[in-house]
């Protein structure tokens, strides 16, 4: 049997385990070693959704109406798919307006109203104590279970009251972990990885109970399927088994997505924990995941405790106790215990900060005589209203506990703490998605709301409790059977709750849309409606304070509520982005009020922060009117500046291009230079020559004849170098502008080829030079101008003659077919050329080597004009190296187009 | 995020709901009623399962369009 | 003693005018076809009077011109630099680097002969 003492010692080891991984969790987080930045941390923390309520309150449920318990985790189902859309734009928005809580985050919405964030929290604050009550109530009950079981509990006295003192260590948890920074924004790193770490206990606890259950005491599923069905108890997983009609399932399950939406415990591990937005991809099928798999074995453990004819909230203790198994009864308590606790930690440091910066904080702003406003450090006011607030509320949900909840089942009050938080929902889902949504329709929807759920749930459980008079349930309000609360307006055949969630919701949703439509926005709440709902837009463009104050005033308000040290880091941080440091005199621009605002928003939200703000800024308040035109200049002034921007990238890139046509202009024009000095300078030689030699002939008539004839022959062969050179400018010049005459013919190549070499006979046997030539084709057919290609072959012949050397010189000359081209290939035994030289030597007076020199015979431009020709006939002219040793220059002439389709 | 994606997560969202709820559930009640005992829960949970694995595909391969 | 006059020209016929014309004007006439054979022909006696071409294929005219300035011995040397570029950079370039006169091909033999007497102040 289970010693009483080793329960409490348990509970009490695996708290102190929290503590430990909290502690260890907020060590790391200080020296700058976050734990909590993991996809996986950050499902397993949003698993905080199941609660006792899952681990006890669902079997107990589903053992006597089947499947009835599954709406609550359908609906969170559907909302976690969605995650990217909802989630995702929430995230934005807090993150770049410092939202601490969920009040925080509807009253900034609607123009930082500390009315509604009074409001919100007060409904949250309702909606949440019955819930922690829920938690202790499920602690204790499993408590008891196992004491009862326990022969020795005579022997060890009366407990003293175990639900309280979880209730203490709870507050004490919370508070050490929860209230550590003034900055509400700031992660409690140590909180969320110990609730994840619950997370991680709960999901095992509960497989592990199930298992034992399916196969230890059963033969597995079908086993306990079969066991039912035999014992005449199929039908508990028909659909009629859950006492349900298909409006309450839908309902529920509309229920608990708005609530898995609105609860303040999933927005702090959501959204306020959130270290990175892109954790939301892999939660988004992570978590359904988690409540999948935790939900497994609900059914088989509940159809296990329908066989044995046991049921209630304590089904999971107590199947593995009538099985005689104290160790998966523990295993099930520190499931549950670990499911309780997780709950009931981040909804009171949730809503702690809501408490505090929503309700009291403003509420204490507003009296004057308190003169808070001249306080010189607020900071330590709000840690301690944050931990008061935190410790009452465990004492109220331990007052409520013991008051009321006692005798109720679990899941009834967690429906009833759902529908109170539901009603927060029209104000998120409007908030971001309606422009038009407005303070007046969020306040009237809420109060309606709230009102209706008060009046059909409140009220009915108050006359079960024994404090109304049964009377009003039966005749209604005043009498009146209209206002029956549970049959308002005469809707009766819905559960008790399908029936207040269809009003509340219903009068919520219509009222918050007329006092919308009904209603003029204030100004800032159409200023943060536009924050809000464009939120992917409007990040950068909300500088928009148009008072006066000065840099010191503002210094002061951070130090109040921050702390001197962090105020100053503040400052000091944002002295250094700007570059320049901020003087206590100046007057502080609207960049740096909003920076104050948001810093203190993340401490004290965003009403108080704007109170207190106000306080100390003189100057206009901004009027409707500017403060529209304000952000239509921003956002005019964005756009504009876009435009200019890429205007300017334009320009950038025009005048690149412009610049890069420059240079190749200029480099034109020097090789334009280049090219006329080269000219002047193969002209200015032989001309040298001539005069030199006619003026030396002219002064010196008593030369011998035979010099005189040999300077006269100088002056005739130079004559002729200066001809030939301009024939070959004159031409290149000419092709190149295009004002070349061809006369173009068919010809055939090989006939060209033949008199070329026919007439270069003499020359070559005058030089010794032996020229061989080889025909491929007999024929080739070719469509040309036949004095230019026949110039090419000359000119290509006295170029190899040039080179080869001066004794047994050799020439080779080929024709050859290739395809749909002609190849004529030039070859000599001189010095060839090198492969780097081979293209350039294509190019205007780029001849090789110094021993040219020698033979004053070419002129640097025919390889040039080669090309050019065999070009324009779409051939082609390269030089590679010959078989004799030397140079091979080749060149190529396409096939008459009218031989080639004659070949076809 | 693109529109498109979003887009087909909402369409999916519905779709669970629709699967989820009224009026599908009438025809599985009923065929579970007459014949299958049992195929209540089995539906409810393999859809919950198509929806988790169709949501992970999406937001999966998304990420793998971004990169 | 007859006064030494240096050819430099890769032109054969340019080198074979200005030796006979500076043979007849009664100078002592060495040739060199290229820059390399200028500088070595400097090196063994600096001659009074180089006849010097800018544009030659590896060692220019510019650089003979500088080397021989460098030379202590070329100091007194008389330079003419022959250009078939007429272009005034670079007349600015030669006479920058030491060079006495600057003579644009082609010129007029009696004028370069008379020049270059009376570089040597032989009227």
């Amino acid at each position: 049997m289970i010693g009483t003492l080793v329960a409490l010692l348990l509970s009490f080891a695996y708290l102190a385990l929290l503590f430990g991984i909290a502690n260890y969790g907020d060590r790391s987080a200080a020296r700058g070693d976050t734990l909590i930045g993991s996809p996986l941390v950050y499902t397993l923390s949003l698993a905080v959704y199941c609660s006792a309520w899952t681990f006890f309150g669902s079997v107990g449920l589903a053992a006597e109406a089947g499947v009835a318990f599954l709406p609550i985790y359908l609906g969170p189902t559907v909302v976690a798919v969605l995650f990217p859309i909802l989630h995702g734009k929430i995230l934005t928005i807090a993150k770049a307006y410092g939202i601490t809580s969920i009040a925080d985050f509807i009253a900034a919405r609607y123009g930082k109203s500390s009315l509604l964030g009074g409001l919100v929290t007060l409904v949250t604050v309702l909606g949440t104590i019955p819930y922690i009550s829920l938690q202790l109530k499920a602690v204790a009950n499993s408590l008891d279970t196992i004491f009862a079981a326990s022969l020795d509990q005579q022997a060890n006295g009366p407990v003293p009251e175990p639900a309280l003192i979880v209730t203490l260590v709870l507050a004490a948890f919370s508070i050490l972990f929860g209230t550590r920074h003034i900055d509400a924004t700031e992660h409690h790193e140590g909180m969320v990885l110990a609730i994840a770490f619950e997370s991680l206990v709960k999901l095992a606890a509960f497989i592990a109970v199930g298992l034992f259950v399916t196969y230890g005491m059963f033969d597995g599923f079908g086993d306990i399927f079969g066991r039912l069905v035999e014992g005449g108890r199929g039908e508990l997983l028909t659909f009629g088994a859950t006492g349900l009609g298909y409006v309450d399932w839908v309902t529920y399950t509309l229920l608990a997505a708005l609530a898995f939406l609105a609860l303040p415990r999933q927005f702090q591990v959501a959204v306020i924990e959130n270290v990175d937005k892109d954790h939301l991809r892999t939660a988004t099928w992570m978590f359904p995941l988690y409540l999948l798999a935790i939900n497994i074995f609900v059914l088989p453990v509940a159809m296990a405790g329908a066989v044995l004819g046991r049921g209630g909230d304590t089904l999971m203790l107590d199947l593995p106790l009538a099985a005689g198994s104290q160790t998966f009864a523990l295993v099930a308590y520190i499931g549950g215990l670990s499911a309780a606790t997780a709950m009931v930690i981040v909804a009171t440091i949730a809503v702690s900060t809501m408490i505090s910066n929503d309700l009291v904080m403003p509420a204490l702003l507003r009296v004057e005589r308190l003169r808070l406003g001249q306080r010189h450090d607020l900071s330590a006011l709000v840690l301690a209203i944050r931990r008061a607030a935190i410790f009452l509320q465990l004492l109220a949900g331990y007052a409520f506990f013991r008051l009321v909840a006692e005798r109720i089942e679990l899941v009834s009050i967690g429906l009833i703490s759902f529908a109170a938080i539901a009603q927060l929902a029209p104000l998120i889902l409007f908030g971001l998605f309606w422009r038009q949504a407005s303070l007046t329709g969020a306040l009237w929807g809420l109060t309606a709301g709230f009102a209706v759920w008060f009046f059909t749930l409140i009220l009915p459980a108050l006359v079960f409790a024994g404090w109304l008079d049964p009377a009003i349930l039966e005749e209604g309000l005043f009498g009146l059977s209209l206002l029956r609360p549970q049959a308002l307006f005469g809707l009766e055949g819905l559960t008790p709750v399908t029936h207040a969630v269809l009003w509340s919701l219903g009068a919520n949703t219509l009222l918050m849309v007329v006092g919308s439509l009904a209603t003029r926005p204030s100004d800032l709440g159409r200023l943060q409606a536009i924050l809000f709902v464009d939120v992917e837009q409007r990040q950068s463009s909300t500088r928009l304070w148009r008072g006066e104050t000065r840099v010191a005033a503002l210094q002061d308000l951070l130090v109040r509520f921050l702390g001197r040290e962090r105020a100053v880091r503040v400052f000091a941080r944002e002295a250094l982005r700007r570059g320049r440091s901020l003087r206590a005199g100046d007057r502080a621009d609207a960049e740096l009020v909003q920076l104050a605002e948001r810093q203190l928003a993340r401490a004290i939200g965003a009403t108080s922060a704007r109170l207190m703000v106000a306080s100390i800024v003189r100057g206009e308040v901004i009027g409707p009117d500017a403060l529209l035109e304000i952000l239509d200049e921003t956002s005019q002034a964005i756009e504009y500046s876009q435009k200019l921007e890429q205007k300017s990238r334009e320009l950038e890139r025009l005048t690149d291009e412009l610049r890069r046509a420059n240079e190749r202009l200029r480099q034109l024009d020097q090789l334009k230079d280049d090219f006329i000095a080269t000219v002047s300078h193969e002209l200015r030689t032989p001309l040298t020559s001539i005069r030199s030699f006619s003026e030396i002939l002219l002064d010196n008539p008593e030369l011998p004849a035979e010099q005189q004839r040999h300077f006269v022959d100088i002056i005739a062969r130079e004559s002729q170098r200066l001809t030939r050179l301009i024939d070959d400018v004159l031409d290149l010049s000419k092709i190149e502008s295009g004002r070349m005459e061809w006369e173009v013919a068919d010809h055939d190549l090989r006939r060209i080829v033949e008199e070329a070499v026919g007439a270069s006979e003499g020359l070559m046997r005058e030089s010794g030079i032996q020229v061989t030539v080889e025909y491929g084709v007999r024929r080739a057919p070719v469509r040309c101008d036949g004095d230019r290609i026949t110039q090419v072959m000359l000119n290509l012949l006295s170029n190899a003659a040039k080179f080869v050397p001066v004794r047994g010189g050799r020439i080779r000359v080929e024709l050859r077919g290739l395809g749909s081209e002609f190849l004529v290939r030039v070859e000599d035994n001189g010095p060839g050329v090198p492969p780097p030289m081979r293209e350039a030597i294509f190019e205007k007076f780029r001849q090789i080597g110094g021993s040219m020199k020698d033979k004053p015979h070419g002129t640097g431009l025919g390889l040039a004009i080669c090309r050019e020709i065999v070009q324009h006939f779409d051939g082609r002219i390269w030089c590679e190296e010959g078989q004799l040793g030397g140079a091979a220059i080749c060149f190529t002439l396409p096939v008459r187009e009218a031989e080639l389709r004659a070949a076809e | 995020m693109t529109d498109g994606r979003e887009r087909i997560l909402l369409v999916l969202a519905v779709l669970a709901s629709l699967a989820f709820g009224y009026p599908v559930l009438v025809v599985v009640d009923a065929l579970a009623v007459c014949c299958l005992p049992g195929l209540l829960p089995l539906y409810l949970f393999l859809i919950w399962a198509l929806v988790i694995g169709l949501a992970a595909l999406l937001v999966v391969r998304r990420r793998e369009g971004r990169r | 003693m007859g006064k030494r006059v240096l050819v430099v020209d890769d032109e054969p016929n340019i080198v074979l005018s200005l030796e006979f014309l500076m043979k007849k004007a009664g100078f002592e006439v060495e040739v060199a076809r290229n820059g390399q054979e200028a500088l070595e022909a400097i090196a063994r006696q600096p001659p009074d009077v180089l006849l010097l071409d800018v544009m030659m294929p590896e060692m220019d005219g510019f650089e003979v011109c500088e080397r021989l300035r460098a030379d202590p011995r070329g100091r007194a040397t008389k330079v003419v630099m022959l250009t078939a570029r007429g272009r005034d950079s670079e007349r600015q370039r030669g006479l920058a680097l030491g060079a006495d006169v600057y003579v644009t091909k082609p010129f007029s033999t009696r004028e370069l002969v008379a020049r270059v007497k009376a570089m040597l102040g032989e009227g």
